[in-house]
């Protein structure tokens, strides 16, 4: 075996250094980029800076790596195989004392450790360049790495769906490539788990289907029939989950046939308020222009032209809003459901402040990292208590910024003017160029901060902070004076949603209380918002309750979209409960099931059908049967692609036709007639010579 | 000695498609023979042997090599089974030596000594690269890597294919070279019918995808006869005669190349009241000519002694 792996090693290295090569340049020039990003801030110019911007291990880099590391272990598995699949060089191959196993197992170890060289050694590189203080000016943790990892593991899917197709006997246009169908949708899903166990699951199950499934093809010489069982089994997958994308593919193309078949549509409505306090209702029914309406259901006209106003002139009108959805919950458990999916940035820190020689992160463990922008090291940590140099950890912690939470686009806007970081009870202020915090608001009687946000209009002089409290919505001006302060009614938890806006014309401002959508559903759509109307110094001067508008809200998907509904099979159904738990139930989409189940219903009669024609046992038809009605049309594409449409010729006994696969005629039982004689034959018993 | 045959088949069937290469193959090689499996392009002798190896299934039936199933061939017979294919293909990266050494590690019966003996008689340099072998020379590599692990069972697939006369002489001495032992069996498909003539003690012929012969070379020998039969003018029209493959038709002679030559053969071509008639002397390669080519692509003569009223 030994042998054969060196042999392997020295035939596709030259292949190994080329993907080395390419996949180092192009690693190289992304890091670059990143590191000429942060040299241009310490020249003082300032650009678009998202989280991914910063730290590339986040943001390009997985990019990157997601399409080399596929591209790569895809040609490295076919090139390994095709390079062999002449007939007599595969005869010499094969044909020695060792066991097809262990001839693939040897292909196979060889293959992966020149996918590690070429794929595994250029990442291994920049990560720990990134590692090394003064390269990148952001947080750097290890379970920072796992984005690129788990596409790195997913080109060991590719590198076996390549093995399989070199080794497939199949037409390139039916079903040789269709196993790299397993691959994209690793790829895919990877990509949206929330959790690398997750993926590294899926990219295990995924590599583990595609892996037998070549060494059946291997043991076989890329025909399904003489495969052992499970490699049957795991071809008859790969196939499946290749033709599923294929039938994606074509709905898709059916889709784009039909005119408007992409325009989705939705339907909502909602209030708007103006700059002069008057509320309108904005209406967006399915497929129709949007309406503005006074709230007796008069259209708004335009002063000018007395026509009904455009959106563009209304939003001119509309007021600022700034909103917290206010969470009483603790630290902990806010920021674990706010917390991004493992492959954004967002699960690991937020890019919050900018000062002209240093960037500041909001980082998980509740403090603030800083960066020097010339050096790009690492200088110190802001906590509740102060400043450390080092990466101090304890109790005290800041919460996740408002405005921020969990979106997984992290960005910085250097016109936000966020001042103030809050803990459970604690609204602190914080001076990035003194490096202190100090407090701004604090909770008293046992009350706890619900949410605080730094909000500004610009080009009014219009700069608090809101700050939500289990009693209270009040807001501050930045020296922690009050504004107003309003009785937080109605109350958390039904109402969370607490948006106030500035309205210039009168200097008066609005506070909304909205409740939230999941127990207002509960409530058959009955709570209605709470608007009030507050001035500085004079406290509320009305109010009034909106009926609730949310109820009228939907989205009706596009033909195309309907079209892959339907055809993703009964079994795909139970991903989503993996990808994200049993809250899907809330939501779950049985309309589209049912049709699924109809549709698997249908390839399962079609199945039977062809099974028949097969000639299969009652035990293989029912096997298949229940294969198609898991899988619907994937599964019934996977079925013709595995099964050689059988020949069949005449029984010389009961003149029907019968497969000529089997030993004995599937309709009287009676052997094959041997071949007709022409009076040219010569036969004599053969003996042993001497 | 082991009187079981080295290989058996059993209805051994295979089908591309719709169109069956091998049909119902019933073979059996005595073991320490060597056994020439004969046919025209297409006829299944390349996929009866890759069945043989388990390179290709069977469609149907059942096949044993040195007792073993071609279905699921273990590593310990396949040690004992040396195959030679019939375009010699290796790595072309690597040179004379490092295919031995390669070779050599996975044999434990190699033998160093027969390996370098063949390589030297194809006069390749050790530290030629395969790639820049010819295909002469690349066939002598190949037959001293198949013949040095010292196999039991020797399958050769059209060995002389496109090989020049000096190579294809150096060829055939290594093969009459194996068969001094006789627990050696070689089993080889060729075109070449002196080769066969030469070495063989047994044939088999497929014919369209079917086995018509399988016996003693000197059987089949026998079973085909030319007999020359002399007129004084133009010869008669040629009758229906039992046997009868193939007729050649010359100036005041019909030459006719029979099967299974009796006494109602001789009656039919004493009825054509000849002159004379003797009978010629004719090698394999004529018989083989005429028994395959008697059907469906008939000689031009005997296509015009048909024409004749």
């Amino acid at each position: 075996m030994k042998t054969l792996i060196r042999k392997e090693l020295r035939e596709i290295i030259i292949l190994a250094v080329i993907g080395f090569g390419i996949f180092t340049f192009l690693l190289v020039q992304v890091y670059r980029s990143s590191t000429a990003f942060f040299a241009n801030l310490a020249l003082g110019q300032t650009g678009w800076m998202g989280d991914d911007n910063v730290q590339p291990l986040l943001g390009s880099f997985p990019k990157l790596a997601m399409v080399c590391c596929a591209i790569f272990g895809a040609i490295l598995g076919w090139l390994q195989v095709h390079n062999e699949r002449h007939r007599d060089l595969w005869a010499f191959l094969i044909h020695r004392p060792l066991s097809r196993t262990k001839i693939f197992f040897a292909k196979v170890i060889a293959g992966l450790c020149l996918y590690v060289v070429g794929a595994g050694l250029p990442l291994l590189g920049v990560i720990v360049m990134i590692r090394i203080p003064g390269h990148i000016a952001a947080p750097f943790e290890w379970a920072m790495v796992l984005p690129v990892t788990a596409y790195f593991l997913s080109g060991i899917v590719y590198y076996f769906a390549g093995l399989l197709t070199g080794l497939r006997q199949a037409r390139w246009y039916a079903s040789r490539g269709l196993g790299l169908g397993v691959a994209i949708l690793v790829s895919v899903t990877v990509a949206n788990v929330p959790d690398f166990w997750r993926a590294l699951f899926l990219i295990l199950l995924g590599g583990a289907i595609v892996a037998t499934a070549a060494w059946g093809s291997f043991m076989s010489n890329g025909y399904y029939d003489g495969q052992p069982l499970l490699g049957r089994r795991a071809l008859a997958t790969s196939l499946m989950l290749g033709g599923f994308i294929v039938v994606m593919f074509v709905m898709v193309l059916l889709g784009s046939l039909v005119p408007n078949s992409f325009r989705e549509s939705f339907h909502w409505s909602r209030y708007q308020m103006t700059k002069d306090g008057e509320i309108y209702k904005m209406t967006q029914p399915a497929g129709k222009p949007l309406q503005i309406t006074e709230l007796n259901g008069a259209p708004l006209k335009d002063t000018k032209t007395g026509r009904p106003i455009t959106l563009t002139d209304f939003n001119r009108l509309a007021d600022s809003e700034s909103g917290i959805q206010a969470d009483f919950e603790d630290q902990a458990q806010y920021q674990k459901r706010h917390q991004g999916r493992y492959m954004e940035s967002s699960h690991f820190f937020t890019l919050w402040r900018q000062t002209p020689d240093t960037l500041w992160y909001w980082n998980q463990n509740g403090r603030l990292w800083g960066y020097d922008i010339a050096s790009r090291r690492f200088i110190g940590s802001l906590g509740p208590s102060g400043f450390t140099p080092g990466l101090a950890t304890g109790p005290d912690r800041f919460s996740r910024p408002e405005g921020k939470e969990g979106h997984g686009n992290g960005y910085y806007d250097s016109s936000y003017p966020a001042q103030t970081l809050m803990t459970d009870t604690v609204v602190y202020k914080l001076n990035l160029e003194n490096r202190t915090a100090s407090i701004f608001f604090a909770a008293t009687n046992n009350n706890r901060i619900g949410g605080a946000l730094d909000v500004s209009s610009k080009g009014y002089d219009w700069n608090n902070t809101i700050v939500v409290t289990r009693e209270f919505v009040q807001l501050m001006t930045p020296d922690g004076k009050l504004v107003w302060q309003m009785p937080y009614v109605p109350a958390y938890p039904a109402y969370n949603g607490v948006t106030v806006s500035f309205l210039e014309a009168t200097n008066r401002f609005t506070l909304w209380l909205n409740a939230n959508d999941q127990t207002n559903k509960m409530m058959g759509w009955t709570l209605p918002s709470r608007v009030v109307w507050l001035a500085s110094g004079q406290g509320v001067l009305e109010s009034t309750n909106l009926p609730s508008l949310s109820g009228y809200r939907g989205w009706t998907p596009p033909l195309t979209e309907r079209l892959l509904r339907s055809v993703v099979p009964p079994a795909f159904y139970s991903a989503p409960v993996f990808l994200h738990g049993m809250d899907v139930f809330r939501d779950f989409p049985w309309k589209d099931l049912l049709i699924s189940v109809v549709a698997a219903v249908v390839c399962a009669v079609v199945g039977w059908l062809l099974c028949q024609r097969y000639h299969f046992s009652a035990g293989a038809r029912l096997k298949w049967a229940g294969f198609h009605l898991l899988f619907g049309l994937p599964g019934l594409l996977g079925f013709l692609c595995v099964q050689e449409w059988p020949a069949r010729e005449a029984c010389p006994n009961c003149k029907k036709l019968r497969v000529v696969d089997r030993e004995k005629c599937e309709h009287c039982g009676a052997n094959f007639a041997p071949p007709e004689t022409n009076g040219t034959e010569v036969f004599e018993p053969l003996t042993a010579v001497k | 000695m082991n009187e079981q045959p080295v290989i058996r088949t059993q209805g051994l069937t295979r089908y591309f498609g719709a169109k069956p290469a091998v049909y119902d193959l019933n073979l059996e090689v005595p073991r320490g023979c060597v056994f020439a499996f004969l046919g025209r392009n297409g006829s299944g002798k390349t996929t009866t042997i890759r069945m043989l190896l388990g390179l290709l299934q069977p469609t149907r039936g059942e096949g044993r090599i040195l007792g073993h199933d071609i279905r699921s061939l273990p590593p310990e017979a396949r040690a004992r089974i040396g195959y030679l294919t019939e375009e010699h293909q290796l790595y072309g990266w690597m040179n004379v030596n490092e295919c031995g050494d390669f070779q050599s590690r996975f044999y434990p019966r190699w033998n160093e000594k027969i390996f370098h003996g063949v390589i030297g008689h194809f006069s390749l340099k050790p530290t030629a690269r395969v790639k820049d072998l010819s295909r002469g020379e690349r066939a002598g590599l190949c037959l001293g890597l198949t013949l040095a692990p010292e196999p039991e069972l020797l399958i050769l697939d059209d060995p002389a294919m496109g090989l020049d006369p000096v190579a294809h002489r150096s060829l055939i001495e290594s093969m009459i070279y194996l068969t001094r032992r006789s627990d050696r069996t070689i089993f080889f498909s060729s075109h070449q019918l002196a080769d066969v003539e030469r070495v063989a003690d047994y044939i088999a012929i497929l014919d369209r995808s079917v086995l018509r012969v399988c016996c003693p070379l000197e059987t089949f020998r026998n079973s085909v006869q030319q007999v020359r039969l002399r007129f004084p003018g133009a010869p008669p029209p040629v009758p229906k005669i039992p046997g009868l493959l193939q007729a050649f038709r010359a100036e005041g002679e019909l030459r006719f190349i029979c099967l299974h030559y009796d006494e109602a053969t001789e009656r039919a071509l004493q009825a054509l009241a000849p002159t004379q008639m003797e009978r010629v002397p004719i090698n394999l390669e004529d018989a083989f000519i005429s028994y395959l080519g008697e059907r469906g692509e008939k000689s031009f003569i005997l296509s015009e002694t048909e024409a004749q009223p």
